[in-house]
This record gives C-alpha cells, sequence and structure tokens, in this order.
C-alpha cells in the first residue's frame, strides 16, 4: 500500500490533478462572473409580470400594485421590527417595483410573501416607461385632447382595446414632434450658437489685439442680427411644437385608486406585460436592448441607453490607437533592430517593461499634470487667448484622455512589436540580405510583414484595457453625463476638447454614485456584461491571431513540408 | 594582377588551367571571445567551376564561405583580417558597396528558406529590390531564372501559390532561383543539400553541373561521395585552416597532405 502511494507520488499524477484543479477553479470563476453579469445584466430588458395584491400588513390593508424586482428568504430574528408571523423562523420577503416616485416618493418596497393577498396577475395591468420619474405601474382609465375627453364612455369596449390603439396612434405623433424638436435643438440652434460664439470670440479677438475693428464690429453686428431674428423665428416654431405635443394626455388609475394624469410626450413606452406573448415579450426585449445600445441615459443614468458612453469609449480608444500605434512601433523596431546592443538599450528595455507595471492612476496624475494644465494651459493661452479664462484645452477633455492611455499602453505594443520582431527566423533576414537587400529594405519587405499580426496583437491588447481602464480617466476627460458627442456636425466634427462617458465610468458612476440604487443595478450589470463583452472579443481576436502566426512560423521551422 | 598567383591553380581534369575569380591572402577571422574561426587562409577559387570546401565539423568551412559575401558582417564582434578579393578587388575596402557584392556573390543556405510569399515573389524580390517595375521584365527574368533552376517545368501553373506548398527539395530550387534571378557571378552553396532526400540530393547535383557553365560555384559540403561527384576542385580544411587545396581527383586520389589522407579515406574526422 505505501509502495504504490510512492509510486502514485512520483509517478506526478499529483501535479496533474492539481494543475487541473487550478485550471477548473479559474475557469469556474470567470464563468460565474459572466454568468452572474449576463443573467443580471441582460435579464433586465425582459417585460417582466406585475403583480397586483392586496397587502396586510398595511393599516389598513392596501392594494399594491409592483414588478418583481428580487426575493429573499431571512431569519426572523434578523428583523425589526420583530416579524408579524412570530411562529416561523424564516421569512419570505420580496422585493418590488412600485414605481410611481412622482406620486408616492419611494420607487422600492420589501413585502413579506406570506402577508399577500388576492395576489393576481390583471392583463389591463399596464407599465408606463416615463422620460421622467421612472415607471408608472396602473390601469389606462381615458385619453384626454386639449384637456377635453377622447372616447367618451359609450366608445369604450370592456377590454380597452379601442383606448390603447389610440393611446398608441398619438404615442406615435409625439414621437414624431419630438424628433423634430430634437432636430431643430440639435442642428439649426446649435448652429445658431456656434455662430454666436464665434461672433463673440472675433470681438474679443479684436479688442485684444486693439488697432481699427470698427468695420469689423459693424459686419458683426449685422450677423448678430441676423442670427437673432434667425433665433426669434426657431423659438416660435419651437414654442408652437411645444404646444403641440403637450395636446394630448392620458389618465391612468394606480393602485391606490386615484387617476393621475400623464402627458403623453412623457411616456417613452406604454405595454400590459401580464397580456403579452412570449413573441411579443420576445419583440419587446429587443426594443428594450436596441434602446439601452442606441439611446441617451435619462433619469441619472438609471435607464435608457448608453449610447454616449459607447460612443466615448470607441472614440477615445481608437484616438488612442491612432497615437499609440505608430509610436509603439517605431519605438520597438529601433530597440530591436537598430539599438546598439548593450547596457543602455538593456536598461531602456527593462524600463520599458517596468512601465507596464506602473498603476494607471499614475499615468492619471500625469495626464492631468502634464497634458492639461501644462500643455493645455500652454495652447489655450497660445491659440485660444479670446476665450479665457474659460479654458478650451487647459481641462480635461478627450485628447488628454486619449494621449494619457497611449501612454499607458504603449510598453504593451512596444514589447509586441519587439517579440513579433523577434520572432522572425534569422534565415530569412539572411536570405534577403543575401540577395543584396539593405538592412532597411529588409526590415520593410521580410521582417515587418512578417511581425504585422504580433503588432496587431499587442494593439489589441492595448486596446483591451483602455477599453476596461478608468481610474485615470476619472482625472482627465471622463464625466458622469455628457451634454453632447464628442463627434459631431459642427465644425471642426471631431471635439477633441470636449469631455465624453466612458463604460467602464458608467458602470462605477452607476453601481456607486446613483441616487436610486435598487433602479440603476441592473443597468449597471448590463453595462458591465457589455463592457466584458467588449474587452473579452478584442482578447480572443487577439488570440486568434497569435495562433495564425505561429502557425505561419512554424511552416518555416520544419523546412515546411506543409 | 599579379601573375603568379596564377601558379596556384593546377590545371583541371581536361589539361585546362582555369582563372582565378576569388582570392583570399592571409585571411584570418576571429568570432566575440576570442575564438579563432580561420587562420591565414590563402585560396584561389578558380572562375566557373565548382570548388568544394571538405572538413570536420567547426573547420571553417561556412566561415570562409560567409566571407565571400560579407554576411559575417552581421555578426556582433566578428573581427576579420587579411584580403579577399574578387575579380581582383578588395571586398572589404572602405567603399565597396556590401549590397551590390551581395548580388554579385549570391548565397543558398543549408536550409531552404523561401519568403511566405509567392512563388513569382519569391524569385521577383532580388529584381524588385533593384526597382525593376516592369511587369514584362519581371515575368521574364522569373521564367529564366525558374528554368535554369530546372523548376519552371513543376511550378509554371501555381506560380502565385506560396512558396510553402513546395517540396523541400523544391524550395532548395527555388532559393536558387532567387539567387539567380538577379544575375550573381558566384554562387555560394552552404550544404544545400544536406537537408534534403536523395532523389532532391541528386536533382541539386545536376543543376549544380548545368550551372557550373556560368557561375563560379563555392559549395560547403560534409558529404564526401557529394564533393567527388559534383567538385572540379577541392579544399581540405581543419582547424580553420587550408590544409589542402586541389584538383578533385587528386584530393581523393593522391593527397599531398596526411591529414587529408586520413580525412578523405575515413580515418579521420
Amino acid at each position: 500500500m505505501k509502495r504504490s502511494l510512492a509510486n502514485w507520488l512520483d509517478s506526478g499524477a499529483p501535479w496533474v490533478w492539481i494543475n487541473a484543479g487550478a485550471v477548473t477553479l479559474c475557469l469556474a470563476m470567470v464563468f460565474a462572473l459572466l454568468l452572474l453579469l449576463g443573467v443580471k445584466g441582460l435579464g433586465h430588458f425582459w417585460p417582466r409580470p406585475v403583480l397586483q395584491a392586496t397587502y396586510l400588513a398595511a393599516e389598513p390593508p392596501a392594494t399594491i400594485i409592483g414588478e418583481l424586482a428580487a426575493s429573499e428568504t431571512i431569519a426572523a430574528g434578523e428583523l425589526n421590527p420583530v416579524a408579524p408571523e412570530e411562529d416561523q423562523d424564516e421569512i419570505e420577503r420580496q422585493l418590488l417595483k412600485l414605481g410611481n416616485r412622482d406620486i408616492t416618493g419611494s420607487n422600492f418596497a420589501w413585502v413579506f410573501t406570506g402577508l399577500l393577498e388576492d395576489v393576481s396577475f390583471p392583463a389591463e395591468l399596464a407599465v408606463l416607461e416615463r422620460r421622467e420619474w421612472g415607471n408608472l405601474y396602473g390601469y389606462l382609465d381615458g385619453l384626454r385632447q386639449a384637456g377635453a375627453a377622447v372616447l367618451p364612455a359609450g366608445a369604450s369596449d370592456g377590454t380597452g382595446e379601442a383606448r390603447w390603439s389610440e393611446l398608441h396612434v398619438r404615442l406615435d405623433r409625439a414621437r414624431d414632434l419630438r424628433r423634430e424638436i430634437e432636430r431643430i435643438e440639435r442642428s439649426i440652434i446649435a448652429d445658431i450658437n456656434f455662430g454666436m460664439e464665434r461672433l463673440r470670440l472675433e470681438e474679443r479677438r479684436l479688442a485684444l489685439a486693439g488697432g481699427d475693428s470698427a468695420g469689423a464690429l459693424r459686419e458683426n453686428a449685422r450677423q448678430r442680427e441676423a442670427f437673432d431674428a434667425q433665433y426669434a423665428e426657431i423659438r416660435l416654431r419651437l414654442l408652437e411644437l411645444n404646444r403641440q405635443i403637450q395636446r394630448d394626455t392620458a389618465l391612468f388609475r394606480i393602485a391606490d385608486g386615484s387617476v393621475v394624469e400623464i402627458p403623453v410626450a412623457d411616456i417613452v413606452r406604454a405595454y400590459r406585460p401580464n397580456a403579452m406573448g412570449w413573441a411579443e415579450s420576445l419583440g419587446m426585449y429587443f426594443e428594450r436592448l436596441m434602446e439601452f445600445l442606441s439611446g441617451n441615459p435619462r433619469e441619472a443614468n438609471t435607464e435608457g441607453g448608453l449610447l454616449p458612453a459607447l460612443y466615448g469609449t470607441a472614440m477615445m480608444v481608437m484616438l488612442m490607437s491612432v497615437i499609440v500605434t505608430p509610436l509603439g512601433v517605431v519605438a520597438g523596431v529601433y530597440l530591436s533592430e537598430y539599438a546598439p546592443r548593450g547596457w543602455l538599450t538593456r536598461i531602456i528595455r527593462v524600463s520599458v517593461n517596468n512601465l507596464a507595471g506602473v498603476p494607471s492612476i499614475v499615468y492619471g496624475m500625469f495626464g492631468l499634470g502634464f497634458f492639461i494644465y501644462l500643455a493645455g494651459g500652454e495652447i489655450d493661452r497660445l491659440f485660444y487667448a479670446e476665450s479665457l479664462p474659460a479654458p478650451t484645452f487647459g481641462t480635461p477633455g478627450l485628447l488628454w484622455a486619449s494621449l494619457t492611455l497611449a501612454l499607458l499602453t504603449l510598453p504593451v505594443v512596444i514589447v509586441a512589436t519587439e517579440e513579433g520582431l523577434g520572432n522572425v527566423p534569422a534565415s530569412l533576414r539572411e536570405a534577403s540580405l543575401a540577395l543584396g537587400a539593405t538592412q532597411f529594405e529588409t526590415l520593410w519587405r521580410v521582417v515587418l510583414p512578417l511581425a504585422r499580426p504580433s503588432m496587431l496583437t499587442g494593439l489589441i491588447l492595448a486596446v483591451a484595457r483602455a477599453a476596461g481602464e478608468v481610474a485615470p480617466l476619472m482625472l482627465v476627460g471622463v464625466v458622469k453625463l455628457a451634454p453632447s458627442l464628442p463627434l459631431d456636425t459642427q465644425f471642426p466634427y471631431l471635439h477633441l476638447e470636449q469631455q465624453f462617458m466612458h463604460l467602464g465610468y458608467h458602470v462605477f458612476d452607476l453601481a456607486t454614485q446613483s441616487p436610486n440604487v435598487e433602479a440603476a443595478m441592473p443597468q449597471a450589470f448590463a453595462t458591465a456584461f457589455l463592457l466584458v463583452a467588449v474587452v473579452t472579443a478584442l482578447n480572443l481576436s487577439a488570440v486568434v491571431l497569435r495562433g495564425r502566426l505561429r502557425e505561419r512560423y512554424r511552416a518555416m521551422d520544419t523546412g515546411a513540408w506543409v | 594582377m599579379n601573375g603568379g598567383e596564377f601558379s596556384e591553380l593546377n590545371p583541371d581534369a581536361d589539361g585546362v588551367r582555369p582563372e582565378p575569380c576569388l582570392e583570399t591572402r592571409n585571411l584570418s577571422l576571429r568570432y566575440a571571445g576570442n575564438r579563432r574561426a580561420l587562420n591565414k587562409v590563402r585560396l584561389t577559387i578558380p572562375r566557373q567551376r565548382v570548388t568544394a570546401l571538405i572538413g570536420p565539423s567547426g573547420c571553417g568551412k561556412t566561415s570562409l564561405l560567409r566571407c565571400f559575401n560579407r554576411l559575417n558582417d552581421l555578426v556582433d564582434d566578428c573581427v576579420i583580417t587579411g584580403r579577399v578579393r574578387l575579380d581582383g578587388k578588395n571586398i572589404y575596402a572602405a567603399k565597396v558597396d556590401v549590397t551590390e557584392l551581395r548580388r554579385r556573390v549570391g548565397m543558398v543556405f543549408q536550409k531552404p528558406n523561401p519568403f511566405p510569399k509567392s512563388i513569382y515573389e519569391n524569385v521577383a524580390f532580388g529584381l524588385r529590390i533593384r526597382g525593376i517595375k516592369s511587369r514584362r521584365r519581371l515575368d521574364e527574368i522569373v521564367q529564366e531564372s525558374l528554368s535554369a533552376a530546372a523548376l519552371w517545368d513543376e511550378v509554371k501553373d501555381r506560380l502565385h501559390k506560396s512558396a510553402l506548398e513546395l517540396s523541400g527539395g523544391q524550395q532548395q530550387r527555388l532559393v536558387i532561383a532567387r539567387t539567380l534571378a538577379v544575375a550573381p557571378e558566384v554562387l555560394l552553396l552552404d550544404e544545400s543539400a544536406s537537408a534534403l532526400d536523395p532523389i532532391s540530393t541528386l536533382k541539386i547535383e545536376e543543376l549544380i553541373s548545368e550551372l557550373k557553365k556560368n557561375y563560379t560555384i563555392v559549395i560547403v559540403t560534409h558529404n564526401l561521395q557529394q564533393a567527388a561527384r559534383v567538385a572540379d576542385y577541392t579544399a581540405f580544411m581543419d582547424m580553420g585552416e587550408l590544409v589542402e587545396f586541389d584538383t578533385t581527383a587528386r584530393i581523393f586520389t593522391n593527397p599531398v597532405k596526411r591529414r587529408t589522407e586520413e580525412y578523405v579515406t575515413g580515418r579521420y574526422g
């Protein structure tokens, strides 16, 4: 027996088990993470049934309506005051999303499952997603147009179908009007503002420069008048549109029996989840998912979409790539191909490797101190003197964030480039040189094309790192809510000085900075899932590229009997 | 040119005394760490003949070969003294254009090393480097070179396929074609058939016999039969020194030095 144990130890089997165990543990943790994020985040978009019940714990017992958000079982002793049913050790309770925050003040409530009576899921129960104040739960009771009731009692049948189709017609109308309003605000008014700002800066520049500027000032005044006239006209049109959009209101009977009047323009979406079939739910799921990916955030980011964050992340990462790729590749090529092999090169190489380990917040501090205050401040003094003291580039913004992250990811690109160049077989370099190619021609025509995949790998790893970075960004340009996208139709189209939103920071903001934690939580999970998905996809493509590269070299090493 | 140096080359099997092409005088080479690879080598390579360099491993054959196209320049801390003359001109002189030298002195390595490009682009590589852009001209030279390397018939239908799909022997002939494309005067073959199967080896040997009509060829080989088969002249080297240099027939049948005799009869090395 002893002998066989010793044999077992000698065979190395325990090591194999330990290694396999470690791998399993790692995989299990990764999958658990993805599963948690996926279920919590992606489940959020599925329309959940809304419950109506009589809650006995209230004094007097009241009707409550809400969406089931979570449930848990707790020990009775944990509760304070002591649980209503003393004979039980454990009590099940549920978190209900009650909505109607503007009316009742509270959005979520824990209720004891045992004290719910007459639980039902009425088909007519409606969920209203609103532009403000979150969801509203209730029954559609009527429609009003300019204060007068539409579809009087006689026209409404038992199920209220006519009322609902009328509501949808009016929702569509309101949406079209809102689009028009947004179009005017985004393009025409923005143009006017931009023009006015330009005039203001020009006048200030003239004032700073001194000298005779009466002619220019007259011309400016003329232009300003034109802008003012245009603005007055647009303002009238906007007022008219706003009047029109406020025309319709909908009446909803809520849990306590009272009827509230909601402007149709405030409703993003109205539906009856309990009456929806599987296919309809799926449609709603994708509609909400699309809104999440392509809409603007509402209600302190707890609802709506994260397009600005997605957009900001993409813009920053792209700018960073444009900066870091040439710099990193050229530096890597020099270090690997041209730098004399000596102690100085060794020190530089070690330093580059160590840079990859510097905490990212340090880069953030550097970006703030060097890029923003020093470089940005200097740029403002030289080129934007007329808008001082308001800083243009001397403030956190897209350009500085991209530069800071480029610096942060530079070591990754340099190391990957060097590695790729080092992996190119010496026999190919010799072949090229023996044919009369110079060192540069060899590099350009033979070595660099072969090293391209590993440079790409380096870049993708850099992008993945940058996409997930948060700490330095908080110092150099990311904000909770950016009023406009960094790329738009206003000259110069790409606004490098603007602050922007970022997925990583969005998660941080939702998870910890939101005033309405319960409401923000699913959104935080969904955002985190999206972030993980983006970074994972980038890393996977790096792995695939590396695999292809290795295959190519393997073919070379064996003399290529492929 | 120093007339006295002709005398070093004995007449070949046909009784013709060839002209010298490459000459080394007092050539020594030291690698980093003071390791001496060549010691005062004095050798004359005959024009348009095949010269074999034989000798035990580490005797300096390959180092000598790589002196002829200055490929040793790439090795760090490699010190070369003495002279190497190509057509009477010192190739280690300061003003020599190394890339031009390497074009004139082509080299084929032990392992086939085609670029991971198409067959066509492999052959055209040296031409593109030299700035030849005309499609017609490229096509012409590619075909000529592949024909000269006895590969044209095998690859003419797949010129734009990857060179890595060829067999080892075909790859080696492709590399020879690639070298021929830039029109060198000298071909250096560094054990170029040693990694190949017997049939491919035979093909390469036939090719060498064919090519010597137009090129001066220097081969390094471990295979004495091969040297005996293809070479007109043979140099035996040992410990970085040139021991004996003569026509192949004389080296293999009637060597002057005892070490040579021991080596070619298999008693040494």
